[in-house]
């Protein structure tokens, strides 16, 4: 007998296009769980064959517009009915309905399951698959990458600092589960609950600092890179059509720009990220240039967090805008070009543009330069403005074509993967009671509830803990039980 | 429960030819846990078995702590009951205090564990063994093996004893325990030998390593045991069991249990002089010497480790455990040490209670080799050596429950192997025994593997008290279990029902009248309160196994849903084997570390490929097509 297969459900956002977002469903169950979310109540008989319809869907909160396209096995991706929901682009209503088909049944799809499905159904050749499969496996580990890159400065740190918080919990907890109270002591409830509570505000401030970016959005990005003082902050400022962002510090003095500034570019249909890095070259500080003299070493610090940033944000752009300042390069064959070219190190389109030709001998960029492995070349002025709207026109285009759907997927899976682990943090902070004493109608007669101040079995307390490391650690791979071993011998005097 | 089909796998090679049978169809070496359940599983199978000891009266000896179960392993014993294992009954009609562990912590979490007379529990075990149709017993050493190099590789057809003897079988299941090349440690002083007062194995190990078995080496050791006469009990703090004790095994007769006396442990600690004595003399371990190149535990460790490594605690506990109701020796749990004899005794009278404590027997550290578990397939045959079965502390494993189990797994498959039957496998969601042996065969242990219950992914579906019904069904189509389990499963499942039927139909006027049912789905409401309160509850006279059933299935059904849910979406990835010789260095696509990790672990399902930290979803999934190409290209 052939066991049936779960159906599963991800986000499977289309590359480009921002505003909407896209909900895959395929399985068994797909064409069933559809109808259960759809208003009004269609008649089974009308997700026939394929076709599209636009309704509303119920999220389990609210109801949104979503245009339906279905397709029966075998003839679908997968082979099997296949259920596609596109809605508006704003992650949270594309992540609710997740939930929803989740809560009726639906499993989540792990990154290649579709395709992996496709070709188990003989869907797709085993070359096809093999490198459609090779491209998720590389790109998921650049995301992985990129979608690192993408937070806050710093927000990497914290959500590493957070998990760690999070595992000596479920460590302590596990130990208590796993050893008799005389090897670990006897749970400290009230304790576990203050700092169960810590790490879940700790959660949320991760998730809600994610959702203020605009990358966490899924744009694909374009980084603005190049030597100190090319003029990066100012073109940055003049393309940058930025909401409440901070204005790029500009100033005379190279070495300014010290962390990634973003700003988002447009044309209407496509929304690009912008980001301005710090100049490519390693900082001398000289005294008087910036900082007091006297620190200069860590001001060697600073500038050397910002190169690894920057390095990061280049990792993490579909496309490189590579400035060079045009007045005090001498030609093609300067070796400052290829040094810097060098450290760009990119495998994304580069565009070079050749800033500052109102002040340069206005001669267009040597031809010479082409060696140096450059997707265009733009004469601009950032202080004119000559040539700005083409280079803004080439930015988005070249990021916009590039598929950058595995990692805007991959951004809206940690959305999703923080607010999983809030739920499961929400759950046993809940299960660990709010404190000693009955609560209104704990138990017959006004009695104190047994078991504990909390209300639910330590074990399943454990288990809600449990679920929201892994929510945690779905990004970066899942711990293991030896790692939580581990922490408990560290910590307790395990054996009689 | 939502049994997921059964995997079809494979013996790794082929059965032996059926003239060459020799003296029986199975050969058991050694007469420890694992060798007894080794030697019965075979035996319930159906297949001859000669179980070959040093000591016929040294079956089923306790070389340790005088105890069973506990958690985790509490869990494995039921299991091995529940397949018609010896421990749990003996463990039974020979415990001395009984204790459910874990109970305040919700009843997923439970296990049993006993104290054990291990003078009783040995009696018990070798007169199991003694009347069990089918079980030999020969008294000897086994010094090597009979080799049939008429193969393409040496098969294994028998074993030759020190004194000459050849006992020819169709398969050897070798259950020696520590005793290979086994040294023990006291201070500065080293004799051979894996129990005090027997001997070692080292022909085994030097042929094994021949045949191509991999070895590795390993540490454990013991506490001094006390006399009681010399303790003055006044002084300490008993620890009792259970008012009303839970048997382990579902066959034991509840109204007859427990058959012995219950007797209560004492608590001391260590102090600021123990730990002071323990740091001057330090030089003196043979860990800390040198002298013991084998790994402890980090689960059991000596009472030097806990003062070094933990050295902010002002003091440890102790356990004193009667060994037995007929003697006076007292297991000192808590104070392993294989410090010079002098050394033990002064810090031993430097703790309350024990100053004028009597040595019966020093601790003692033991270094012995094991065999490598990742040359194991899951039915514990060597991959490289056909008609060898590995079972017990000699893959690296610690405990009487892990030694049980995998006896259990050994002699069962042994005898299938035999007789060209399918192979008995459990998966990772059905059972401990499914993890420990799933963990074990892709593991190389640098410390003994003892069973947690974090080990477990599907921690809510295995439980104690639905041991029985995870796999009685499951060990009766095998032959494990006779009808009478099916029988007693049926009533247990019949009363189970019966009290949902009446918690369904009830209602509790002091909970405004609603059902029973719904008012045990609160988490604060336990089952015991309604049965007081309700005589057709009562009238039911469920055991705590029972209620734990009802109370799991009334509270936990929506996590055990998406357990089991888990379970079928996995179980898929469970199915798909991965040859060994897959050259993942041809495999293009996967990530770096996917590979090496891989290549390192060889896990032989895409279900063990996928608990391997570093690979990911999108390596599984190549792993899985690639798979396919080379089960295609294979076909054609």
């Amino acid at each position: 007998m052939v066991a049936v297969r779960p159906t599963i459900v991800a986000i499977a956002t289309p590359a480009g296009g921002g505003e909407r977002a896209l909900v895959r469903l395929s399985g068994s169950r797909a064409k069933e769980l559809a109808l259960d979310v759809a208003t009004p109540k269609l008649d089974p008989s009308a997700l026939a064959g394929r076709g599209v319809r636009d309704l509303r869907v119920h999220d389990g909160r609210g109801e949104q517009p979503a245009r339906i396209v279905w397709f029966s096995a075998p003839r679908s991706y997968t082979g099997e009915d296949t259920v596609e929901f596109h809605v508006a682009g704003a992650p949270p209503l594309a992540r609710a309905l997740v939930a929803r088909l989740e809560a009726l049944g639906a499993s989540p799809a792990e990154p290649g399951e579709f395709t992996r499905r496709a070709f188990e159904n003989g869907r797709l050749s085993l070359d096809q698959a093999e490198a459609v499969l090779a491209l998720v496996e590389a790109q998921s580990r650049e995301a992985a990458r990129a979608a690192e890159a993408l937070l806050a400065p710093g927000a990497s740190r914290e959500h590493e600092r957070v998990r760690e918080a999070l595992a000596d919990l479920v460590a302590l907890g596990v130990a208590s589960l796993d050893f008799a109270e005389h090897e670990t002591g006897d749970v400290p409830v009230e304790a576990l609950r203050v700092d169960v509570e810590r790490v879940l505000a700790d959660v949320r401030a991760l998730a809600s600092a994610g959702a203020r970016r605009p990358a966490e959005r899924g744009h694909a990005r374009a980084a603005l890179a190049g030597a100190p003082n090319a003029g990066k902050s100012s073109l940055f400022n003049r393309l940058a059509r930025r909401g409440d962002a901070v204005r790029a510090l500009v100033s005379p003095h190279a070495g300014t720009t010290r962390d990634p500034l973003v700003g988002e570019l447009g044309d209407g249909r496509f929304t690009v990220e912008l980001v301005d890095t710090p100049g490519l070259e390693p900082l001398t500080s000289e005294p008087g240039d910036i900082g007091e003299p006297g620190d200069t070493g860590e001001i060697g610090d600073i500038g050397a967090a910002a190169q690894e940033l920057g390095l990061a944000a280049r990792r993490s752009a579909a496309v490189i805008v590579w400035v060079v300042d045009a007045t005090t390069i001498s030609g093609g064959d300067d070796p400052r070009l290829a040094a810097e070219r060098q450290a760009l190190g990119a495998t994304v389109p580069v565009l070079l543009a050749w800033n500052k030709i109102d002040r340069a001998s206005a001669a267009p960029p040597p031809r010479e330069l082409t060696p140096l492995g450059l997707a265009a070349i733009l004469p601009v002025s950032a202080v004119s403005g000559v040539g700005l709207d083409a280079l803004a026109t080439e930015v988005v285009q070249r990021a916009s074509a590039v598929e950058t759907g595995l990692s805007r997927e991959l951004v809206v899976r940690r959305a999703a993967a923080l607010e999983r682990a809030v739920g499961a943090l929400e759950a046993a902070c809940a299960g660990l009671g709010t404190g000693r004493g009955a609560r209104p109608g704990a138990g017959p007669d006004g009695r104190a509830a047994s078991g504990g101040a909390g209300g639910l079995a330590f074990d399943l307390v454990v288990e809600h803990l449990r679920d929201a490391l892994d929510a945690l650690d779905e990004l970066s791979g899942r711990g293991t039980p030896e790692e939580l071993l581990e922490r408990i011998f560290a910590r307790f005097c395990i054996g009689k | 429960m939502n049994r997921p089909e059964r995997s079809s796998r494979a013996h790794p090679h082929p059965p032996p030819p059926r003239a060459d049978r020799g003296v029986a169809d199975v050969l058991v070496v050694g007469g420890g846990h694992a060798g007894i359940e080794a030697a019965s599983a075979a035996a319930r199978v159906g297949a001859s078995v000669v179980l070959i000891s040093f000591r016929a009266d040294k079956i089923g000896e306790m070389s340790c702590n005088p105890a069973i179960g506990g958690l985790g392993k509490g869990q494995l014993v039921r299991e091995v009951d529940a397949l018609g294992g010896v421990m749990g009954a003996a463990a039974d009609r020979t415990g001395i205090q009984f204790k459910m562990l874990g109970t305040g912590k919700g009843p997923a979490s439970q296990g049993p564990r006993c104290q054990s007379d291990r003078h009783l529990y040995r009696e018990d075990v070798t007169r199991v063994i003694a009347s069990t149709p089918n079980v030999r017993v020969v008294e000897g050493a086994a010094d090597g093996f009979l080799v049939d190099t008429s193969g393409e590789r040496g098969r294994v057809r028998g074993v030759r004893l020190a004194d000459g003897r050849e006992l020819a079988a169709s398969a050897v299941v070798v259950t020696t325990g520590t005793f290979l090349r086994a040294v023990m440690h006291t201070g500065e002083a080293q004799s051979a030998g894996g129990r005090i007062g027997e001997g070692t194995s080292g022909g085994l190990s030097a042929e094994m390593q021949r045949l191509g078995v991999e070895l590795g080496r390993l540490k454990t050791g013991t506490p001094p045991r006390l006399d009681a006469r010399s303790i003055e009990w006044a002084r300490l703090e008993p620890e009792r069991g259970d008012a009303q004790p839970t048997p382990f095994s579902f066959a034991t007769d509840r109204k007859t249990f427990p058959a012995l006396t219950q007797i209560a442990c004492f608590v001391t600690w260590t102090n600021a002089r123990t730990h002071e004595l323990i740091r001057a003399n330090i030089h003196r371990a043979p860990m800390y010497a040198g002298r013991i190149h084998g790994v402890g535990p980090r689960y059991c460790p000596s009472v030097e480790d806990k003062v070094m490594r933990f050295a902010d605690k002002e003091r440890h506990q102790i356990f004193l455990e009667p060994e037995s109701l007929s003697t006076d020796v007292v297991y000192a749990n808590g104070i392993s040490t294989s410090l010079p004899a002098e050394v033990q005794e002064e810090l031993v009278h430097s703790i309350e209670g024990l100053e004028r404590a009597r040595f019966l027997r020093h601790g003692y550290a033991v270094e012995y080799d094991f065999a490598l578990p990742a040359g194991l397939d899951p039915t514990l045959a060597s991959l490289t050596v056909p008609g060898l079965f590995l079972a017990g502390q000699i893959n690296g494993t610690s405990g009487y429950e892990e030694a049980a189990a995998q006896g259990l797994i050994a002699g069962a498959n042994a005898a299938l192997w035999a007789s060209d039957r399918a192979p008995f496998v459990l998966g990772r969601h059905e059972a401990y025994l499914g993890v420990l042996v799933d963990d074990l065969v892709i593991s190389r242990p640098v410390e003994p593997y003892r069973m947690f219950t974090s080990r477990a992914e599907h921690r809510l579906l295995l439980r104690a008290d639905n041991a029985d019904r995870r796999l009685v069904r499951l060990g009766h189509s095998y032959g494990l279990v006779g009808d009478a389990a099916l029988r007693r499963l049926a009533a247990r499942e019949e009363r189970i029902a019966a009290a949902q039927r009446v918690l369904a139909s009830v209602r509790a006027p002091e909970w405004g009248h609603r059902t029973l049912a719904e008012v045990l789905k609160r988490p604060e409401v336990r089952l015991g309160e309604l049965v007081a309160r309700h005589a057709e509850l009562a009238a039911l006279e469920l055991d705590l196994d029972d209620a734990t059933a009802v109370e799991v299935d009334a509270k936990y059904a929506g996590y055990i849903a998406r357990e089991e849910r888990d379970v079928e979406r996995l179980r898929h990835q469970e199915d798909v084997e991965i040859p060994l010789d897959l050259d993942y260095a041809s495999l293009a696509g996967l990530a770096n570390e996917a590979r090496a990790k891989l290549a390192a672990q060889r896990p032989r399902t895409l279900g063990a490929a996928s608990r391997i930290a570093g690979v990911r979803p999108p390596d599984v999934a190549l792993l899985a097509v690639h798979l396919a190409r080379r089960r295609r290209e294979r076909k054609s």
